[in-house]
């Protein structure tokens, strides 16, 4: 133990004395450790412990898939199929549906607002293991039909919005233009639906959980609690038994036999974390590999240092040193780097986190609180101890492999050793450019992909159009006519705005990852006895809607002001549902419902296939739309053209129109098309952006190494060199030698890197657009890059090296 | 061949400037066998630094075959030097991770000489010094004669006019010695200049005209009488 405290005390004034060295270490582990840290931390906050949730491995979604319906093989529950689900007492301890719901909160007489929410069952809390900071949350009886008038609301609204009332509880607010009563607020840390801002009783009736009426009518979120000792694969072992049930009792050749129905449990943080996963997967790869680059670095830097020790340790070990000693005495060199590196990483980390949620999308970055808790900190210190391993062995190993004996007879004169330690940190520097080139050709491909994405057609024209959305409250919009009606007068007065062109209304906008889908019949035409039937997006839209967002006609007609509730039923559908379904004629014409004694619509228009949520994918999900003044929904969007360049400046005279319509009816979510769709490829560019990041950073530190190898090399070679000059070599002889070696070594590990491109690179290919693997133009760049920042890594060595004298390197001698 | 005058060179130290060589004057003839001598520090090496075109901060006047040295810039003087110099030092200086045969070649490299060329007059090296067998050997694994061998081959390899020696026995025992000195003697012979420094009588005895060194004055000269020191006169 004395000896240990010794060894320390002697590194620590080792360290001192070489405060350059000491700076530039404990700099890159701390880029390194922080970088690491940095992204840990939101992959602990979204996949292992996220905030509001104990125990969060036994919580679980409840889903539905249809097999053979291709982009619906994860969506909500509908009621029965939550009761179904729920029957299990010993597969769940509690479980919960939810509700999306918008309130219009009209406080003090003060201008409407909107507040979202959500409605639930009475025991969502459970399920969470949520209790309240103030008041309680709900009873059974109080989710019931017409009596669902309480409310719970969130820790940040009862502070934003009422000020952090200590005697909310029990005071009334009126929500949707009724009366409810506050009776929680619950803890900060809870956030589930993330962003609610208040919780209301979902008051189903209880017959809807078994009323087949609403099988297959999805529109529910459901989650629940997992037993103690139940794991999720008997879960789902019920679930799918019970789904067999229901279709057993459904008799032959059902829809949901044709449609492969099903039910499934997966764990909510895996639900939640969505198409998260794999990118901080990729990301955390690509830190821990900056981390390697950083460690390998510094491992060479501590080879070098250790010749300036060549004669101290033969002494040592000449007056009685152990092997273990001298390695103990190399790794509490490489400890208190460590330490400094993690110590100065956290605070890198501290900052560097804040700056990753803001590139983040926002179902990140709204979604998740990152905190550097006890898991992160724990992390933080166990890669501090990784990199104590990986920075101090290369030098602990040549302490107990060199021949110290020589070294000595030699008084510390041995071109031998000094050989060996080049070669290893030659290997270093190999493997960190290998590394490096991993990272760049992974950003280049993921930078050509952005592009060719970026490219692609919305099927609409995006720019000058201004968004916003509103929500009808059900009270004071209970019936059709009601909501079209108000629909109608919204259209009218926004068109009546001097600077808007063209106005339309649906129920969801593209890019708004809202609207839902649906099964349809076709008037004359029986489907196979394994065809789930034709199926599509649905969307409700305005006549105005073409228009305005300029999808071209291709045959027929658009909705007009004549197509109204009680004239005949009409339809629109574009070309992808047309090529799906009606392949070979004109579907112009045609009628479609929606099964059994449903009315039928008649297509009046095709149209060129619009994009609805992403620019790379749903090219095979076809869409049709019916008109909304004909099926109105209290939920809708407004979208207006503009014949001027800023289109968001239509913000308030939006407003002012709808009030006109309606003084209590606020606007939200006001956005122009360009940024919903830039939006939609937020998740793409944060990828793109952190590895290019990390790439960057690799190369610069595998740049550094190199340097450093170099320089070394030249100082060793000095005697060559003046052997060489005297001898009649030129300045650019002594160039081509020593860039050519930094060269050579960047050409191994270029090609290493290839080959690691090639192993590893398949974790990328989901996320390449267009772009293959072995892309020859990224490729090519990439090494272009590489080999530049090798020559200028390698530079000013090799001009060091043509200042050398000869009869100065030659008298050493 | 070879003409000095009024060479100086000087370095700065601490408060002032020390002169490691004073009014050099010296004509060397092709066909000479030229050694030097003097006490340690009198400024041997830096003489022959000097006109083996290694050390450039000098002052005073060299004509080498009738160019002006002294006025030419450093890529010229190193053209100068591979067209006509060799140079043999005391360590050998051999390229250690070379093999005999690379080493040979290193010189011929840096002059625009196409590689089957280059070949041929290796081999002839090779052959003439007797080292054929040696040729893929590494300079660890020959003797210190046998290095200094490949050393002097690696100086003639490309033909000059004026080998340049720096104590080239001075680690080797007499043996060995008495081989090279022998090989210089028969070089001199075939028509190569050669100015050696060296401590060694019985090497200087090889030579056909001795040249003393003291403080970085020349003071004695065969060939030029007037030369002398100030502190030697003095004494």
């Amino acid at each position: 133990m004395t000896g240990t405290l010794q060894d320390l005390r002697y590194a620590w004034r080792g360290l001192r004395k070489s405060p350059a060295f000491l700076l530039v270490a404990a700099v890159t582990l701390a880029l390194g450790i922080g970088a690491n840290v940095a992204v840990f931390s939101v992959m602990n906050a979204i996949l292992l412990n996220p905030s509001g949730i104990p125990h969060p491995d036994s919580v679980a979604a409840l889903r539905v898939k249809y097999a053979a319906v291709g982009d619906l093989q994860n969506i909500n529950m509908s009621a029965p199929d939550f009761g179904d689900a729920v029957t299990g007492k010993d597969i769940f301890t509690s479980a919960a549906i939810l509700q999306a719901m918008a309130f219009n909160y009209t406080g003090n007489g003060t201008t409407p607002e909107r507040l979202v929410g959500a409605q639930v069952s009475w025991q969502w809390f459970d399920v969470f293991w949520a209790s309240p900071y103030l008041g309680r949350v709900f009873r059974p009886e109080e989710d019931q039909p017409n009596v669902n008038h309480e409310v719970v609301l969130s820790y940040l609204t009862w502070k934003r919005r009422f000020g952090g009332d200590p005697a909310i509880v029990g005071k009334t607010l009126l929500l949707n233009q009724e009366s409810y009563q506050v009776i929680g607020v619950m803890r900060p840390d809870f956030d589930w639906p993330n962003g609610a801002e208040l919780w209301a009783p979902m008051g189903l009736p209880s017959s809807r959980y078994f009323d087949p009426n609403y099988r297959y009518n999805e529109d529910l979120f459901a989650v629940a609690r997992l037993r103690p000792g139940v794991t999720l694969s008997q879960a789902n072992a019920y679930l799918h038994l019970r789904a067999a049930q229901q279709i057993s009792s459904e008799g032959q050749n059902s829809y949901g036999q044709r449609a492969g129905w099903g039910m499934f449990a997966m764990p909510l943080v895996e639900f939640v974390a969505g198409d998260l996963r794999k990118p901080l997967a990729i990301l955390l790869a690509a830190v821990v590999v900056v981390l390697l680059i950083a460690c390998a670095n510094i491992a060479g830097l501590q080879l070098a240092r250790a010749s300036g020790r060549q004669h101290e340790i033969s002494i040592q070990i000449a007056l009685g040193a152990g092997s273990g000693r001298l390695v103990q005495q190399a790794l509490l060199e490489s400890l208190l780097l460590a330490v400094a590196g993690v110590l100065l990483g956290l605070l890198v980390a501290h900052f560097a986190i804040p700056l990753q949620l803001w590139l983040a999308p926002e179902t990140l970055a709204g979604n998740v609180a990152v905190h550097m808790g006890g898991p992160v900190l724990f992390f933080g210190v166990a890669i501090g101890v990784v990199c104590v391993l990986l920075c101090g062995t290369a030098p602990a190993w040549y302490t107990t492999h060199s021949r110290w004996f020589q070294i000595l007879q030699e008084s510390g004169r041995s071109g031998t050793t000094g050989s060996v330690r080049q070669r290893v940190r030659s290997v270093l520097v190999v493997a960190e450019i290998a590394m490096a080139m991993l990272l760049l050709v992974g950003a280049g491909l993921l930078v050509r992909s952005l592009k060719e994405v970026e490219q692609l057609n919305t099927g609409f024209n995006p720019h000058g159009l201004m968004s916003a959305a509103l929500s009808l409250p059900p009270t004071t919009y209970k019936a059709d006519e009601q909501q079209a009606a108000f629909l109608t007068a919204a259209e009218q007065e926004l068109r009546s705005i001097p600077a808007v062109t063209s106005a339309g209304i649906a129920d969801a906008l593209p890019f708004t990852n809202n609207g839902g889908a649906a099964s349809f019949s076709i008037k004359g035409r029986v489907e196979g006895p394994n065809s789930p039937g034709p199926h599509g997006k649905i969307r409700l839209v305005s006549p105005g809607y073409f228009e305005t967002l300029r999808i071209p006609l291709v045959r027929g007609r658009f909705f007009a002001s004549g197509d109204r509730m009680k004239t005949e039923l009409v339809a629109v559908i574009d070309e992808t549902l047309a090529h799906q379904y009606w392949p070979n004629q004109d579907p112009v014409g045609e009628h479609i419902n929606f099964g059994d004694n449903s009315p039928w619509m008649t297509i009046v228009g095709l149209v060129k296939h619009a994009k609805s949520s992403s620019l790379e994918s749903d090219t095979n999900e076809g869409l049709y739309y019916l008109c909304i003044d004909q099926q109105p929904s209290s939920g809708a969007a407004i979208v207006v053209r503009t014949r001027g360049s800023h289109p968001e400046s239509l913000a308030s005279v939006m407003q002012a129109a709808i009030r006109r319509v309606d003084p209590n009816q606020p606007l939200y979510d006001l956005k122009t098309m360009d940024e919903r769709v830039d939006d939609s490829l937020i998740s793409r560019r944060f990828l793109v952006v952190l590895l290019s990041i990390f790439a960057g950073l690799a190369l610069l530190l595998a740049a550094l190494g190199l340097y450093g190898v170099i320089s070394y090399s030249v100082r060793l070679r000095t005697r060559e060199l003046g052997i060489r000059v005297a001898l009649g070599a030129e300045r650019r002889d002594v160039l081509r030698l020593i860039l050519g070696q930094g060269v050579q070594l960047a050409a191994v590990g270029l090609l290493l890197g290839l080959v690691a491109t090639l192993i590893a690179g398949r974790a990328l290919s989901s996320f390449l657009y267009h772009v293959t693997l072995f892309n020859p133009l990224t490729l090519v760049l990439t090494s272009l890059l590489l080999m530049a920042t090798v020559l200028f890594a390698s530079y000013l060595p090799a001009h060091w090296a043509t200042k050398v004298e000869p009869m100065v390197a030659l008298r050493d001698e | 061949m070879i003409q000095l005058r009024n060479i100086e060179r000087t370095y700065k130290t601490g408060a002032g400037v020390t002169y490691v060589l004073r009014r050099i004057n010296l004509d060397v003839q092709e066909g000479d066998f030229i050694t030097v001598m003097g006490p340690s520090g009198s400024g041997k090496s830096t003489l022959l630094s000097i006109i083996g075109m290694l050390d450039d901060g000098w002052a005073g006047e060299y004509h080498l075959f009738d160019q002006e040295v002294h006025k030419l810039d450093r890529k010229k003087r190193s053209d100068l030097n591979r067209k006509y110099i060799g140079f043999v030092f005391q360590s050998y200086h051999l390229l250690d991770n070379l093999t005999v045969y690379e080493n040979l070649d290193v010189p011929l490299s840096y002059r625009n000489i196409s590689r089957s060329q280059r070949g041929g007059m290796v081999a002839e090296i090779l052959d003439r010094f007797q080292i054929v067998g040696k040729k893929d050997l590494f300079p660890s694994q020959l003797s210190g004669g046998q290095q200094q061998l490949v050393g002097v081959a690696r100086a003639v390899v490309g033909n000059p006019k004026l080998i340049l020696a720096d104590e080239p026995t001075g680690n080797l025992h007499s043996g060995q010695a008495k081989e090279i000195m022998e090989l210089f003697k028969k070089l001199n012979e075939q028509g190569t200049t050669i100015i050696q420094v060296t401590h060694s009588e019985a090497n200087a005895a090889y030579g056909n005209r001795t040249i003393q060194l003291f403080d970085g004055w020349i003071t004695n000269d065969p060939a030029s009488p007037q030369a002398s020191s100030p502190a030697a006169v003095a004494r």
